[in-house]
């Protein structure tokens, strides 16, 4: 008997090979690989069937208990089912016999459990395989060795002495080990598939349409394999793509290309921008981002290439309009500094020239009234209002032309910023301007540590003007009152000089700043028109802002930011 | 006053007739009675003071002990004639008044660089200028002293 089953184990070791090479060669056909199975495992067990231990006419002991289990346990329900009733089907009609019941219930039973192990095998964890192959192959033959109570005539006790040993030993030892082939077969396979789904993976990567991919040997710089989307982009078809050197493509020459494809195999760089040449002989702008990989024991270089002509384009076109815009700057800021020079020697001229004459006569005015008082000490009153209209004309012209100058200089002049405390040098400004005019006495209050970075000087010239436009508007009213102060407004400190003066109607607000635009008559209030157009531009200078709100008489305020 | 003696001349630097005119009337008004040489331009005053040209025959004597210098002159500005006077081992000490319309600031720096011993703007208002004629002839002529050396220097020259 021990001979007779070894002899079945070979029979199904053989059939265990067969069974993987029709897995194999049918892969993703399930169905026609479970019954085609199931045909070689029944015949398997036919086959065991035909060199059993016979026991007596009709009582055969085999190995069909081991092929029904594992066809089940392996090959799963469908599988398990044809062989079982091949194997059946033979065992009643071909065999046939007393013990027919007996064999077929044994193949019963090995199919039922094998189904139920196949089953929780299914669900269980890689760790529990081992019990469970053990497990099924008791219960199988504790099982077969029950279906003999079915023999005819009590024969069971005659036979489960004799067969019980080797059914309890022999039979689950055979069945764990040809379990172990198949579960050895099955890790294979799923290893197999793993690698051939991770294979489809990266084929699919490679395979796209839409990223140029190359594979490139770096000793020669061929093209190993190019994917479809670098014949899109190139224009050359697969197979003269793999003919074709990198140098072919890149515009660099060969020897460049060579030390570049060092850099890349060495992990020195793996970005590199290159101008590519395309079958059509259109020069592109490509970004290539390469690495070494190594297959087949041997390195290579996959580049994956992107074209950006039209991001290069488009910086091309940043840096041009950048070029331009500095061209036009720097033409606009020599015409600027041309216009500027000849204000300059405007301004000198109006210093120099203009005044000349008027000094001329001034000065022979003097002379010719020291004459006249000479010859005729007593002057008539109309001679002398006469001298005095021509020596205040004289007067307004040379603040005239002062004023011009400044108002000139003011725009050419260099700012030279410091920290400016602007309370003191209000202080400093009024008491110049009271100990001009004695006769004026405004209550002045100026809040203290008013402090600002400015060209002191040019805001001295702004706070004079504006001081003494205060003091000027205020003259006329009883308790003149002027007070200089700040506020934050809109995140900008804004500085205020407020008067109660006669002030203006603000529908002539917009002409305040404009030169030689006076609202007041130069008889009340004499001036030159000119002084807060400097006081705008020391402050447009310093890119602050300047405006003023007003109440004919109630008084002006005149507000300013310094910028920055 | 000093009176008309070796090197009491005032020299006048002066392209505008007028101001020379009124320079010469204000000298007079305050009797100021220093001779008083006039030059046109830049070239002629350093003619004159080097004795070149027109001038080369002129008398050591009448070489000036003020210069009253404009700065915009024809041919030469008075910048130049100044850098020329003191880097002229004779004139590296006469004294020298710019007398001037201009106030710029530019101007007032140069002339002191350049060795100005002072800066007057010709103010507009009579009084005025007649007064600034007034203290620059006590005070360059009168108070002021220059090294002997100078004088023995612009005799020899």
């Amino acid at each position: 008997m021990v001979l007779s089953i070894i002899q079945n184990i070979s029979i199904i070791i053989a059939a265990e090979v067969l069974y993987h090479f029709l897995s194999q060669s049918f892969s993703g056909k399930a169905y026609l690989i479970a019954i085609l199975n199931g045909i070689l495992f029944g015949l398997t067990a036919v086959l065991a069937m035909m060199t059993p231990f016979r026991f007596e006419t009709g009582i055969i002991y085999d190995g069909r208990t081991i092929v029904i289990g594992i066809a089940t346990l392996f090959g799963g329900p469908l599988t398990g089912s044809i062989a079982s009733a091949i194997a059946a089907g033979y065992r009643i009609f071909i065999v046939g016999g007393t013990g027919y019941l007996a064999g077929v219930l044994s193949i019963l039973e090995a199919f039922v459990i094998g189904a139920i192990f196949n089953r929780i095998r299914k669900h269980a964890k890689l760790a529990h395989e081992w019990p469970i192959i053990v497990a099924a192959s008791m219960l199988i033959h504790v099982f077969m060795l029950l279906a003999q109570l079915f023999l005819p005539n009590q024969r069971w006790r005659l036979v489960l002495p004799v067969i019980s040993p080797v059914v309890l030993t022999i039979y689950p030892i055979g069945f764990i080990l040809i379990s172990t082939l198949f579960i050895e077969a099955e890790k294979k396979a799923q290893a197999h598939k793993e690698l051939e789904a991770s294979e489809e993976r990266y084929r699919q990567i490679f395979n796209n349409r839409h990223t140029v991919m190359l594979i490139v040997d770096p000793q020669t710089g061929a093209i190993i394999d190019a994917n479809p989307a670098a014949e899109v982009y190139y224009g050359y078809s697969h197979e003269i793509l793999c003919r074709m050197k990198v140098a072919d493509l890149n515009t660099l020459s060969p020897e460049e290309v060579r030390q570049e494809m060092a850099r890349a195999k060495s992990f020195q760089k793996n970005a590199f921008q290159f101008r590519h040449r395309l079958a059509s002989g259109e020069i592109r702008d490509v970004e290539v981002f390469s690495g070494p990989i190594i297959f087949s024991g041997k390195q290579y270089l996959y580049s994956i290439v992107h074209d950006i002509s039209e991001k290069m384009e488009a910086k091309r076109k940043i840096v041009e309009m950048n070029e331009n815009l500095e061209k036009i700057v720097s033409r606009r800021t020599e015409a600027l500094e041309s216009a500027n020079l000849e204000l300059e020697s405007f301004a000198y001229s109006v210093s120099h020239d203009l005044r000349a004459p008027l000094r001329a006569i001034e000065g022979f005015f003097g002379f010719l009234m020291q004459e006249i008082a000479e010859i005729n000490p007593s002057l008539s009153d109309n001679a002398r209002h006469y001298q005095e209209r021509i020596r205040f004309n004289i007067t307004k012209m040379n603040l005239l032309i002062d004023d011009l100058l400044n108002l000139s200089r003011i725009g050419t002049q260099e700012l030279s910023l410091q920290s400016v405390d602007m309370s003191e040098l209000a202080k400093e400004v009024v008491n110049e301007l009271q100990s001009e005019n004695p006769g004026r006495r405004a209550a002045i209050i100026i809040d203290p540590a008013m402090t600002c970075v400015a060209d002191k000087a040019l805001l001295k010239i702004a706070l004079t003007n504006l001081f003494s436009n205060a003091l000027k508007y205020t003259s006329t009213v009883i308790q003149p009152a002027i007070r200089f102060s700040s506020m934050d407004k809109d995140n900008e400190r804004v500085y205020f000089i407020k008067d109660n003066g006669i002030g203006f109607d603000m529908q002539y607000a917009g002409k305040l700043f404009t030169p030689f635009q006076k609202l007041h008559s130069d008889k009340r209030y004499p001036g030159t028109g000119i002084g807060l157009s400097i006081v705008r531009r020391v402050i447009s200078k310093h890119g602050g802002k300047i405006w003023a709100e007003a109440v004919p008489d109630k008084g002006a305020t005149f507000y300013f930011t310094l910028g920055g | 006053m000093n009176g008309i003696g070796e090197f009491q001349t005032i020299l006048l630097v002066e392209d505008n007739p007028d101001d020379e005119e009124l320079t010469l009337l204000a000298f007079k008004n305050n009797h100021i009675a220093n001779s008083i040489i006039v030059v046109h331009d830049g070239a002629e005053a350093l003619d004159f003071l080097f004795r070149r040209k027109a001038y080369a025959n002129r008398d050591v004597r009448s070489t000036p002990r003020l210069v009253l210098l404009d700065l915009k002159l024809p041919k030469l500005s008075g910048l130049d004639v100044l850098i020329e006077l003191r880097n002229n081992e004779m004139t590296r000490f006469l004294p020298v008044v710019v007398l001037t319309t201009s106030n710029q600031d530019e101007d007032i720096i140069n002339s002191y660089k350049y060795g100005a011993n002072s800066f007057i703007r010709k103010p507009v208002e009579f009084s005025k200028f007649n007064e600034a004629i007034k203290s620059l002839g006590l005070y360059w002529l009168v108070l002021n002293e220059v090294p002997l050396s100078t004088k023995t220097a612009l005799a020899k020259g």
